[in-house]
């Protein structure tokens, strides 16, 4: 007796999930783990109608220059045409898909790919290829070929105040309403039009799902106990004045705060770790100087799907977020200051700089834990995790004992994803 | 895109020189408790081979390549890098770790104002608790060293991390 074919052929059925309520303030852990799910969230999220982060315009400022970078795992290179005009390519050559730029930034007026030799202009137009002819009269392209229609891929692309965004779609707002008013605020506050410069680079990758980033960066809570170092320091604490602010989708957030003098205790007697004893040797390391209009210290913002705007102190940096696989992502950060900065400013602005990246004082805490949180979530994918501090809603918060940019983003994220 | 077969980015060696006044076997030994105090965790015995005035610096080869100047770690004094010792001995929060700080090809590079300038390979070996042993970096040491009161002291050290891209984080000095 044999099986019947559909016995035997019959797909493996995974079911369609469903979020366990209907409410934002309980997370499903599948949303961490699930490879099917993200997948989709590659194809709706960062191929969909977004404005990606790619590069800072200072980064290519000549006829030229490009840089490598990507969107979601998609390849692409950041290219300055003769005229000025930038342009976005997917580094994937138009004939065999070879990868075919692998300098991570550069000069070139062409790109030639290593394996046929087709040569592509900085706008991606394809310039030509070997044997289109044939040789000797045998082989080569048919004759209906044509260099027009075998071009990259190439995308939109938007800039911003010298910050460089671009996307797969063509239906998606402008930038200044994609982001909303309140936000582009923000954004512009740091960005405000003054020429960039380009301090460096720090890369890591961390075995986590891309979205715990966002999550880290949405929880103005976790930074008031975990990051003890900010915590003794007065950088970050739960008593200082404090805001979270979503745009009108909950996409995007930002969290802004104001520091305060060291060694008050007010809202620190919870915290297990704090240093009160803690005096540093060389104050050189933490010497912030004001340098933005109003009382903000600490403007973090999250801009949909992958970049974090980062300004503590005086450090500046893009966050960018790409995912590799759905338990990890590398995430990488690009300091800059500006062109009018003097040289004590660039070095202030160097020395800030270990409070944050791979080695940072204060960001190491949160790649080790988004580490255990996936460890976590990979053994619970049927339970969920709590994220009701500050309550249910969704909606702008006065302070920092809240989880309420999650809620918002999760129900940005439920609906792109139709969950 | 150029086909220029080198087959690895880095700089031309530096030339040898004669290791003048130096005793090469206490550089070495230098760079030994350097290995062993990090790795024993025995921090105020490695910040004492360091000068008081000292500079140590963590950066991706990609920053110096470019001409950029962030590094990862930057300490401008020996005080600055004890701070960093104080977050990593008592505020910031990682798993635990084993290290293995292996060291070769130590060369002298250069003589001046009776300072030596020294290069050497380092490879960082880590073991977090419940994984496997795995290389956290590879790269170079570009230093200086100085003989003060008797004992050889590191006056700068640079570590250039071959990799850009680091796995999760640098916990321990590389």
């Amino acid at each position: 007796m044999g099986f019947s074919i559909a016995e035997v052929a019959a797909p493996i059925g995974r079911p369609q999930r469903v979020w366990p309520s209907e409410s934002v303030s309980r997370v499903p852990y599948w949303v961490y783990t699930d490879a099917d799910l993200y997948q989709r969230e590659l194809e709706r999220i960062f191929a969909g109608p977004s404005w990606s982060y790619v590069a800072l315009a200072a980064e290519i400022p000549g006829p030229g220059d490009f840089v490598r970078t990507s969107i979601g795992e998609t390849p692409v290179i950041v290219t300055r045409a003769r005229d000025g005009q930038v342009h976005v390519l997917v580094n994937r050559c138009a004939h065999r898909g070879v990868m075919f730029c692998h300098a991570t930034s550069g000069t070139a007026t062409t790109f030639t790919c290593p394996y046929h030799q087709w040569s592509y202009a900085s706008d991606g137009r394809l310039l030509g290829l070997p044997f289109k002819k044939g040789v000797g009269g045998r082989g080569g392209m048919p004759a209906e070929f044509t260099n027009g229609e075998h071009g990259l891929e190439t995308l939109r692309v938007t800039e911003r105040h010298g910050v460089i965004f671009a996307s797969f779609s063509p239906e998606l707002p402008p930038f200044e309403d994609y982001l909303g008013p309140t936000n582009i605020g923000w954004f512009d506050r740091v960005f405000d039009a003054r020429p960039l410069r380009v301090l460096g680079y720090q890369r890591q990758v961390v075995p986590a799902n891309w979205k715990l980033m966002f999550e880290n960066i949405k929880d103005p809570y976790h930074a008031s106990l975990l990051h003890v170092f900010l915590v003794t320091f007065g950088l970050f604490r739960a008593d200082n004045p404090s805001k979270t602010q979503m745009d009108a989708t909950g996409q995007h957030s930002v969290l802004v705060s104001q520091r305060s003098a060291q060694r008050e205790v007010v809202g620190t007697t919870d915290i297990a770790r704090v240093q009160h004893d803690l005096e540093l040797r060389d104050v050189r390391l933490l010497d912030p100087v004001k340098e933005f209009g109003g009382d903000a210290t600490v403007v973090m913002q999250t801009i949909w799907p992958n970049l974090i705007v980062q300004q503590q102190s005086n450090t500046l940096a893009m966050r960018q977020l790409v995912p590799r696989g759905v338990g990890q992502f590398e995430l990488h950060w690009t300091y800059f200051g500006y062109e009018t900065d003097d040289e004590e400013m660039t070095l202030r602005r160097l020395r800030q700089a270990n409070l944050m990246g791979p080695a940072g004082l204060v960001s190491i805490d949160d790649s080790e834990v988004m580490r255990l949180a996936q460890l976590g979530a990979i053994a619970g994918a049927d339970r969920s995790a709590l994220v009701e501090m500050g309550g249910h809603d969704t909606t702008d918060t006065e302070h920092m004992v809240t989880e309420v940019a999650i809620r918002a983003f999760y129900d940005h994220y439920r609906w792109v994803m139709g969950l | 895109m150029s086909r220029d077969n080198t087959a690895t980015v880095a700089a031309p060696a530096a030339k040898r020189v004669p290791w003048a006044t130096f005793d090469p076997y206490a550089v070495r030994d230098l760079y030994d408790d350097y290995a062993v105090f990090l790795d024993a965790g025995d921090y105020d015995s490695w910040l004492e081979l360091f000068d008081k005035s000292a500079s140590y610096t963590a950066i991706a080869r990609e920053n110096v390549e470019r001409g950029l100047p962030l590094a990862t770690i930057r300490c401008d004094s020996r005080g600055m890098l004890a701070d960093r010792i104080d977050a990593l001995v008592s505020t910031q929060f990682y798993a635990r770790r084993i290290t293995r700080h292996l060291i070769t090809a130590i060369r002298p590079v250069g003589v001046d104002a009776g300072r030596l300038h020294t290069t050497a390979n380092f490879v960082l070996v880590e073991t977090i608790e419940d994984e496997s042993t795995r290389i956290q970096s590879a790269g170079t040491y570009a230093d200086v060293i100085s003989l003060a009161g008797g004992d050889l002291r590191f006056v700068e050290k640079r570590a250039i991390y071959d990799a850009a891209l680091v796995p999760t984080s640098i916990i321990v000095p590389l």
